[in-house]
């Protein structure tokens, strides 16, 4: 087995309203290995997000929140976040914003051009260095925040339903380009998502939660063999097994 | 593209409409000539002493220009309001920065600024003579008065409209304060005061000729009441014009400067 990348134990996350105390996370407790995809699924509003800024660190930066338990990260300084909107900084252009993690670590003009362009590649918009993202379709913006977020190498990546405004076909296309990241790059991925059909395609091990407050509910290991395929992979029988499961858990 | 593509296909048949916009220019000045008794006597409708002619105003500003100095009024009216566009530029962005970081002293002043901003200038500007006198510095501080407010409010503005999630990114990132400012809060910053840009130009000119109407040596508004004052008709109608074209030169220049550096943005700028 792997070394630990992230552990949780029993996090509870409270946010601090003028109505009182709302709940978002109760006692909940996991851990990620180095390398692995976990895919966390859950009815919508059931603190996925919370549970991802808690790991990201963001939730320091707010003072109307009251955490519990112990969240451990292996290097909490080395993650990438891509968000459900893409966060794109719009006055930069393609590259310079999927070079923007190189820029704050100092990186050479030159080094960080060379880096983002070969991402820029991968991810097929090669052409497409030079634009502004209001000139990209939506698929276009998620894959340079993907990018974004891998650029300067960081060892865990968190996503928060970053496919969830893309149309289904995108959407197909995205999740194999998520899945041939993972298999080139072997990071550690945390993604968050309510498609149950996602959660099955890509995770290694997923993570079910039930709503308000957020619990782990359950937790599946996905035997489907590899390499996987968003549309290939839903012809398993695992894949109807599972999604069989995860429904009825969050019924 | 197909939004920039419509844009190059209508400025392909441009040059038409700048001929038809000449003629119909030509066909009014003409008309305009001819009904005040420019072209003959007996065909006179109007008055030209109230309504000059095409003719009279041109005579007016070779005497304006070549006779008299109005060159030297010009730049005095744009030296006062370019003076007070950079004091309102500098003092907006400082006080905006301090209004969107405290929220201590915004939630205090919030209600000052926007009372002072609600006093009409012409009604300030026989006390700014009086604090200032009548020389140059009460125009600037008539047109810092105006354009003060536009940039304090687009700095405040940028700094609240940046998308939190991309605060977020450069949180993760571990970028310091001062990376987050020169990469995320400037260019916002930046993006907003020169989408303000045109209107502070023309607040700014604003300001300087209402504080040459209410007490000046010199300057175009301080032109305008002195050929008033000897009823002379011609040379307000040309004094007019004259402003007209400084202000439509002043806005597409600050529409260039604007288009050019807000290219990411997704609005076309009109």
């Amino acid at each position: 087995m792997n070394a630990e990348c992230v552990s949780i134990e029993g996090l509870s996350v409270s946010y601090l309203s003028s109505t009182g105390r709302i709940e978002a996370l109760r006692d909940i407790s996991f851990k990620v290995y180095d390398g692995e995809l976990i895919t966390i699924v859950g009815p919508s509003g059931c603190g996925k997000t919370t549970l991802l800024n808690a790991i990201a660190g963001l939730l320091n930066f707010r003072n109307d929140v009251l955490i519990s338990g112990k969240i451990f990260v292996k290097n909490a300084k080395s993650i990438g976040y891509v968000f459900q909107r893409d966060a794109l900084l719009p006055w930069r252009t393609v590259i310079e914003n999927v070079a923007l993690g190189l820029e704050v670590r100092n990186f050479l003009k030159k080094k960080r051009k060379e880096i983002a362009l070969d991402l820029l590649k991968m991810i097929g918009l090669e052409d497409y260095g030079n634009k502004y993202p209001h000139e990209l379709s939506v698929g276009m913006r998620q894959r340079v925040a993907l990018a974004r977020a891998i650029a300067y190498d960081p060892e865990l990546i968190l996503m928060d339903e970053p496919l969830g405004s893309l149309d289904a076909q995108t959407r197909m296309t995205l999740q194999d380009e998520i899945l041939a990241i993972h298999k080139k790059t072997r990071k550690t991925m945390l993604m968050v998502t309510h498609d149950i059909a996602e959660a099955i395609i890509l995770g290694d091990r997923i993570l079910v939660m039930s709503g308000r407050p957020g619990t782990v509910k359950s937790e599946y290991i996905v035997k489907l063999p590899k390499p996987r395929s968003a549309f290939s992979s839903r012809l398993d029988p695992e894949f109807s097994r599972l999604y069989g499961l995860i429904l009825d858990d969050l019924k | 593209m197909p939004r920039k593509a419509c844009i190059m296909k209508h400025s392909k048949n441009n040059w038409k409409f700048h001929i038809i916009r000449l003629i119909l220019l030509i066909a009014f000045l003409l008309l305009w000539e001819a009904l005040t008794g420019g072209l003959h006597p007996s065909f006179s409708l109007f008055d030209p002493f109230y309504s000059s002619s095409p003719s009279r105003i041109g005579y007016e500003l070779y005497i304006l220009f070549f006779r008299e100095s109005l060159l030297k009024d010009m730049f005095i009216t744009l030296g006062e309001a370019f003076a007070g566009l950079a004091l309102g530029m500098v003092s907006g962005v400082v006080l905006g920065l301090v209004f969107a970081y405290s929220k201590l002293i915004s939630l205090l002043f919030e209600p000052l600024m926007s009372a002072l901003n609600s006093i009409p200038r012409p009604a300030l500007a026989p006390l700014v003579i009086f604090w200032f006198g009548i020389g140059i510095f009460s125009k600037i501080f008539l047109a810092w008065s105006l354009t003060f407010f536009v940039i304090f409010y687009n700095t405040y503005l940028g700094i609240k409209s940046i998308d939190p999630d991309i605060l977020n990114v450069m949180r993760v990132m571990n970028a310091s304060k001062l990376q987050t400012i020169r990469m995320v809060i400037l260019p916002s910053v930046m993006s907003w005061i020169f989408a303000g840009l045109r209107l502070s130009v023309s607040y700014a000119l604003i300001g300087a000729i209402i504080g040459e109407f209410v007490g000046a040596t010199a300057g175009i508004g301080y032109q305008l009441i002195y050929a008033e004052g000897l009823l002379m008709s011609d040379r307000l109608y040309a004094l007019v014009l004259v402003i007209a074209v400084i202000g439509a030169s002043l806005a597409e220049i600050a529409k260039r400067i604007e288009s050019k550096l807000l290219r990411w943005k997704t609005e076309i700028i009109l």
